[in-house]
């Protein structure tokens, strides 16, 4: 199957401030995927080139075959039948829920400009608050509204610019796994931007870490998780701390916890340095290990808790524990190595 | 005698040519203050600072300075003066098209000030929004924006329309002082006080501060009221 949108090597610039990179995807009809980073790594601007608000100065932006931008080309947004959610909303203050979401329909009769409202407030579950104004939403119902006003002209992908970063904790968990079913239920192609991981794993299903421009690594939420591809990527997902090491062969790493072995080989000369990425999940708790260690700080997650250890060699390493296992800090607790992933990285 | 002079057309007549030049001036102001105004809210031009300079210069300029420019653009012979006089036949100084030209550009800032405000708060999220939902330029600007700037309108408007009522210097330098063509009621209101006729001067004095102050409150108060309604994005 051919892309949907294609992003070739594109580059955006402010002024002088080169904001985006050589950034490249593909997007496949009815894909979700995410474009993940903190802020300033350029991924709110690759959205915003997309959508056609920003030029590129360099590559290009393919839609359905047809290139939409270029260097010195920027088709007019108006004209690209791409659907954006932004982060604040931007719901129409002065119109009512109906006349938001019927706002793109205006090429369409009366009947059915109706008829998609009703349906479309009926996908994003908010019926028979078609009368009331933004003002007298929650946020979690502008939300939605901001969603069916989005979906409702069948945009060709709808663009979501940190759509849940307004809502509390709770919320955004909610909502990111519902605009993931209707989205797949409506068969749109989606592309979120983030900068909470937890957001990104929920809906995507490929997942671009943007650092300085770039796009580091393009991969689907467990690989960036267990085999990430650089250094930035590995501290960015998930937690864990790095272990200096030594390479014995190509899958076997000396560290202060032990030789570990690992999943895959680095081609490395044997005795080269290599800090090993350690997951929380790593460490495990096993009160009949000889291995001890003393808890220093501890984060509790309900059914989990997070322990800060400190090895006997004075390295601190992080470990998840489930939650009956409750030790003050300062005992010492028993743990075991267990390293499905071996990610390391040569200093 | 208050009931006879209320009767008397030479106090009726100046009353009505100001506000038919506050009217067509405010109107006209209206259409080319807004697309002046939006242009000046969304640009990041270079020109943006000379030109808002331009248009705020009449509120600290003498309107003495304005209206001898005005007066030798108007001549025959000027600038303005010239083409007008070969369009129409007639002399554009000393004549009430010459006043609307006049008064436009001294009330200019009341009109744009108050509109480019208004456009500069709406936000640029729902000028976006609107196109990606593909609305044409014109569309974003009818259908978001103005409605978004009304009480900037009304403002605009009413403060437009109160300044140039309130004009003197400028009419005095290019109207002529005509009485039933270019004279209105502030140089009525001046040629009364220098013939001693205080009684007329105080029944068009009293006229025009009523007229102010009421203006003024009622700008005060729609903006207030307005300012309940939501112009934000959240």
């Amino acid at each position: 199957m051919s892309d949907l949108l294609e992003l070739k090597n594109i580059e955006c610039r402010y002024q002088q401030h080169v904001a985006v990179q050589d950034v490249s995807m593909h997007v496949k009809q009815g894909a979700l995927i995410c474009l993940l980073g903190p802020s300033g790594c350029g991924k709110t601007t690759v959205l915003r080139a997309i959508a056609g608000f920003e030029p590129v100065l360099n590559g290009e932006i393919i839609l359905n075959g047809v290139t939409i931008s270029r260097p010195g080309y920027t088709l007019a947004p108006e004209q690209r039948h791409l659907g954006m959610v932004f982060q604040d909303y931007a719901l129409f203050p002065h119109m009512d829920v109906n006349a938001n979401i019927a706002f793109g329909l205006r090429n369409l009769p009366a009947g059915s400009r109706k008829e998609i409202t009703a349906r479309m407030l009926e996908v994003v579950g908010l019926q028979g608050l078609g009368g009331r104004y933004p003002h007298e939403l929650s946020g979690g119902q502008q939300q939605r509204v901001a969603l069916a006003r989005a979906l409702a002209p069948r945009p060709a992908i709808i663009l979501m610019d940190e759509p849940f970063s307004n809502l509390d904790v709770d919320m955004r968990e909610r909502l990111s796994l519902e605009v993931r079913d209707i989205l797949k239920s409506q068969g749109t192609t989606g592309i979120l931007v983030t900068h909470d991981q937890h957001e990104a794993f929920a809906l995507g299903d490929q997942i671009g870490v943007m650092h300085e421009g770039r796009i580091l690594q393009w991969d689907t939420p467990y690989n960036l998780y267990h085999e990430p591809a650089s250094r930035f990527v590995a501290d960015f997902i998930g937690q864990g701390i790095f272990l200096r090491g030594t390479l014995l062969t190509p899958d076997t790493v000396q560290t202060e916890i032990g030789v570990i072995k690992g999943n895959r080989a680095y081609d490395w000369p044997s005795g080269a340095q290599v800090d090993l990425l350690v997951r929380p999940d790593d460490i495990v708790h096993d009160d009949a290990a000889p291995m001890r260690a003393e808890v220093i700080q501890k984060a509790f997650k309900g059914a989990e808790i997070m322990y800060t250890l400190r090895l006997p060699t004075g390295s601190k390493v992080l470990s998840m524990f489930p939650s009956h296992h409750n030790h003050a800090i300062g005992e010492q607790v028993g743990i075991k190595i267990e390293v499905d992933h071996m990610v390391a990285f040569r200093c | 005698m208050p009931s006879a002079m209320l009767d008397n057309p030479f106090v009726w007549t100046p009353v009505w040519i100001t506000l038919r030049l506050a009217a067509v001036t405010s109107l006209g102001l209206l259409l080319i203050g807004t697309p002046l105004a939006w242009w000046l809210a969304r640009t990041a031009s270079r020109l943006k600072t000379p030109i808002e300079a331009l248009v705020a210069l009449p509120l600290v300029l003498p309107p003495t300075v304005l209206g001898f420019y005005l007066l030798l653009a108007f001549a025959p012979q000027g600038i303005l003066g010239a083409p007008w006089l070969a369009l129409s036949g007639h002399s554009l100084a000393f004549s009430f098209s010459g006043l609307v030209i006049g008064s436009m550009l001294y009330s200019l800032p009341f009109v744009v000030q108050p509109l480019q405000n208004a456009f500069e708060a709406v936000s640029t999220n729902l000028l976006d929004a609107a196109s990606t939902l593909g609305a044409t330029p014109a569309r974003r600007f009818f259908a978001v924006a103005v409605p978004l700037s009304t009480r900037g309108f009304i403002t605009a408007l009413t403060l437009g329309f109160a300044h140039t009522v309130g004009e003197f210097g400028v009419v005095l330098m290019i109207g002529g002082n005509i009485p039933g063509q270019t004279q209105v009621l502030s140089i009525t209101i001046y040629d009364h006080v220098e013939s001693l006729e205080y009684g007329q001067a105080h029944l068009l004095s009293i006229g025009l501060l009523i007229f102010s102050f009421v203006t003024l409150s009622l700008v005060y108060s729609l903006n207030r009221r307005w300012r309940l309604v939501p112009s934000g994005g959240r």
